[in-house]
């Protein structure tokens, strides 16, 4: 029989709230953090955004710290504290050895990278600052999660673009199957609002002019959003014997490549990532409740992923709920999926589901019930969490409510 | 405690401010800090001192190279000497060049 993984603990900084319970107040009051906050004084980089607002590190960081983290890496540090102290446990009482840190990243520091090459490009050629490699790794956020919590496990970053979280919680999830780790802390964290990145998103022109709007008429595109989600997952048995808070089961993930084209997903890829991940649970696609969606708001995204849950789902499809939580908290990127499982397990807690934020009106191109205006109350037992990251790649969590 | 990071106003004294930035570095009381305190006391490790570097070669203007670098300074003496020595060779660069 497979072993039973269960998410003992969740953390996140997001930017309609730091911490799971102003994360999930936000949602389901369908408040946006989406601004106009003009970027810059350059018209080529300015549109709305989601950023994590007043944040300032040194309330989190001791100061001389502070130069050798990216913002990504403080985000990943801050989720990683409060996913730890949530699941209550205790890693000095466990083998160090035997805990995997695995972070999804899109992108890696590029914060840090942009602030470095614009000095070093520039007409003054500044001098670099010694910590910038280390800090703009992709690595780095798994790997100052290992350093503050001693954690000896397997550690790496993995990027798929906007479904990097879900494959390494995906790869985690077999690392555990596999017998190579015992838990994990897993996730994913994007800081990549910069006026570098704003530039080159616009001319691929997928970005929204007015705001996020995922399965509504009048969409325009996507948001770009930040922030962290760390998880804490352990086996079922092992949650167990300590007593520790059972938030959700990941009964099955599916993974899966395109094969296409590089930014254009596909129905066939995206089904097979669901079929997969149900498969993989022993899940019926009649048992589904409910799916949060990639979403992203573009013309193409919310049509796609509209058919491919067709696909995969059959007749069912017309019985579950969906969302898009990025109309609240942006596109974060390769950690989409993890502000979207912070989402998941408040739904499976409350039997809620929070509703797609700046919705007009369903789209004649996305016939599923998507949910908006308000909050829908409603028992899930099983919910999917789906991530398309450009690339082609898929990459889809089945989580299931337990007790 | 502030030590003032203006390339243009070339501190004299290089001691103090090698202790002030060490010390700030460290996080430590510069009152505490003397030129025979090795850097092993201290318990200096290398990203310290590639902060230190860092710093001092920001305020002076300077290059530490890396046979010079903090990997082979033992005191904080050693790193007051080593700074002396780039800032007199800078500086008698630039008197060469004025004159030629």
């Amino acid at each position: 029989m497979t072993l039973r993984i269960v998410v003992t603990g969740a953390g996140v900084i997001a930017p309609n709230g730091t911490g799971i319970e102003e994360f999930w107040d936000t949602l389901v009051a369908g408040r946006t953090a989406i601004k106009h906050d003009g970027n810059g004084t350059d018209d080529n980089a300015r549109y709305p955004v989601a950023r994590v607002a007043g944040f300032h590190p040194e309330d989190h960081f001791d100061a001389r710290r502070i130069p050798l983290l990216d913002r990504a890496s403080q985000f990943a540090i801050i989720a990683a504290r409060e996913a730890v102290t949530r699941s209550g446990i205790e890693f000095d009482r466990q083998d160090p050895s035997q805990t995997a840190v695995i972070v999804g990243t899109g992108i890696g520091g590029i914060g840090t990278t942009d602030a470095a090459f614009k000095g070093i490009y520039g007409p003054e050629n500044t001098r670099p600052h010694p910590m910038t490699v280390p800090k703009l790794m992709a690595n780095a956020p798994a790997s100052c999660i290992t350093i503050e919590h001693a954690l000896t496990g397997p550690c790496f970053a993995v990027s798929s673009a906007c479904a990097s979280t879900n494959h390494a919680i995906a790869i985690a999830v077999l690392l555990m199957r596999g017998g190579v780790a015992r838990r994990a802390v897993v996730g994913g964290a994007e800081a990549s609002i910069t006026y570098g990145a704003l530039r080159v998103w616009k001319p691929l022109r997928v970005m929204a002019k007015d705001t996020c709007r995922p399965f509504s008429s009048a969409r325009s595109g996507m948001v770009l959003g930040e922030g962290a989600g760390i998880f804490v997952i352990e086996r079922l048995d092992d949650a167990r014997e300590r007593g520790a808070p059972i938030l959700a089961e990941i009964a099955g993930v599916g993974m899966s490549a395109d094969a296409k084209a590089i930014v254009l997903p596909t129905e066939a890829g995206a089904a097979r990532a669901i079929s997969l991940a149900l498969e993989d649970g022993g899940i019926a696609p009649e048992s589904v409740d409910h799916v949060n969606a990639h979403g992203t708001g573009t013309i193409v995204n919310d049509a796609i992923e509209t058919r491919a849950l067709h696909r995969a789902l059959g007749g069912q499809a017309r019985n579950i709920t969906i969302t898009s939580t990025k109309a609240v908290h942006g596109h974060a990127l390769g950690a989409a999926g993890a502000l979207e499982l912070c989402a998941v397990l408040g739904t499976l807690r409350d039997g809620v589901i929070p509703p797609t934020a700046n919705f007009i009106e369903p789209a004649p191109d996305c016939d599923l019930d998507c949910v908006h205006g308000d909050a829908r109350r409603m028992a899930v037992r099983t919910a999917l969490s789906n991530s398309f990251g450009f690339g082609g790649l898929n990459a889809v969590l089945a989580l299931r409510k337990m007790g | 405690m502030t030590v003032s990071t203006n390339k243009t106003s070339n501190p004299s004294d290089s001691s103090t401010v090698v202790i002030d930035i060490i010390a700030k570095e460290l996080g430590i009381d510069p009152a505490t800090v003397i030129e025979t305190t090795t850097l092993e006391e201290l318990d200096v490790e290398s990203l310290d001192l590639i902060q230190i570097c860092f710093e001092l070669e920001e305020i002076y203007d300077i290059e530490i190279p890396y046979e010079d670098s903090a990997f082979v300074m033992d005191s904080v003496g050693d790193v007051v000497e080593v700074i002396e020595r780039l800032r007199h060779a800078k500086t008698s660069g630039e008197a060469l060049r004025r004159v030629g």
